[in-house]
Parts: structure tokens; sequence; C-alpha cells
């Protein structure tokens, strides 16, 4: 399961989609929204995608992570619009016979996204708004 | 028509997400952000740090740009938390 959502993450719905009677571990990894950053109180965030480009390159991630370890399967799936504080941005899914190369390939996913996928986040304060630039490939 | 997309801050600076060109011949990366820079003076400085994609691949400034192509112009990717 590959997906840019609209709508609030189903985070259930992602594990069930990489279980497999083959697979002893499910890592996961939730990225949550934070009420701060950069020592400001931060209202909520609001993330644009590049939709199309984006799920090429979310393809790209999984296509890699299951060469690299012997995986059964992963999903991530990345919510874009509106967000409030605590809930999920994004939620990766991965699922192995043994509990490492699920870790190792979580982690490697979200690492990835965070500067091949199209995606842009701005944050909401009280007084004004900034979009957060990463730091490029 | 050469299709031109601008992301996030990008497309704020310019004011637009998609303007459409007409290109004579081919090109380079390099040479349409320039032309684009006297247009749009402010993403100048995005020059150095921005990323660029030709019909959604990731590409680099010597990319060769045909007058049919969609070039992506966009701010390092921020998505995801934590």
């Amino acid at each position: 399961m590959i997906r840019i959502v609209e709508s609030k993450i189903d985070r259930e719905e992602i594990v069930q989609s990489v279980a497999t009677p083959e697979s002893g571990a499910i890592a996961t990894f939730d990225g949550t929204v934070r009420n701060h950053a950069r020592e400001k109180p931060v209202t909520h965030l609001h993330y644009e995608a590049f939709p199309e480009m984006a799920l090429k390159e979310l393809e790209k991630i999984r296509a890699e992570a299951m060469q690299r370890w012997p995986l059964n399967g992963m999903a991530i799936v990345h919510r874009v619009g509106r967000m409030e504080i605590g809930e999920s941005s994004v939620f990766i899914a991965v699922s192995s016979a043994h509990r490492n190369d699920a870790f190792e390939a979580c982690r490697f996913a979200i690492d990835t996204l965070k500067t091949t996928v199209p995606i842009w986040k701005k944050e909401h304060y009280q007084d004004g708004e900034v979009w957060i630039e990463g730091y490029g490939q | 028509m050469l299709k031109v997309r601008f992301f996030a801050s990008l497309k704020d600076l310019v004011g637009e997400s998609e303007i459409e060109m007409q290109l004579e011949q081919e090109t380079s990366v390099r040479e349409l952000f320039q032309q684009l820079e006297t247009r749009f003076p402010g993403i100048k400085k995005y020059e150095s740090i921005m990323l660029v994609a030709v019909n959604m691949e990731y590409a680099d400034l010597d990319a060769t740009v045909t007058p049919d192509d969609e070039v992506c112009f966009f701010p390092p990717v921020s998505g995801g938390t934590g």
C-alpha cells in the first residue's frame, strides 16, 4: 500500500496490509504533528504534495527496501492538507520474518522519504506561517 | 508547449503554480531557470538549493529540456515528521 491521502490515516488498515503468516515482526513508524518547533508553539500544520511524483518516489523507496532486506511487505501512507497537533502525517509499516530487518527497513524508508519525496510542510503559529524546507538530496 | 510548475514556497514567490512557455529549441534546465529569473527575480536565491524534476524524474541543471517537457521546480522537500 503506497498512498497519499487527504483524510485521517487509518493505522490498523496499514498494519494489516503488510501482515503475512511468514512474518514474525511488523515495525511501524508513526510521524505525528508536534506542538512546537524552533522554540515556538505550533498551532497546526499544512502539507502540500506533488502527488503523482510523490507516489513514484514512494514506490522507489519500497522497491529499494524490498531488494535490500528480506521483507514480506512495506506500506507507506502520507497525509496532505491541514493536520492538528497529535495527528499522524505519515505512517510506515514493514513486515519481515525477524525484527532486525523490519526495524532497519522502516528507518531507511522514513529517512529517505524526507529527502526524496516531493511533499512540503508549512508550520502555522499564532502569529504567522512558514514553509519548512529540508536539506535536499 | 513547455509546462513549468512551481511548488510550496517557490509557488508562493512566483504567484502561480503553473506556466506555459513556447520553446523554439532544446535548452538546458539552467538556461530555462535563467529565463525565468528575468521574469521572477525573487527565485534566484533558490538556484543552489532547489530540486528540479523533468517529466517527474529528478534532474540537474545541465539536463536537457525539450519543447513539450514538464519541468518542476521545488524547494528541498520536508515531508514526514519526527
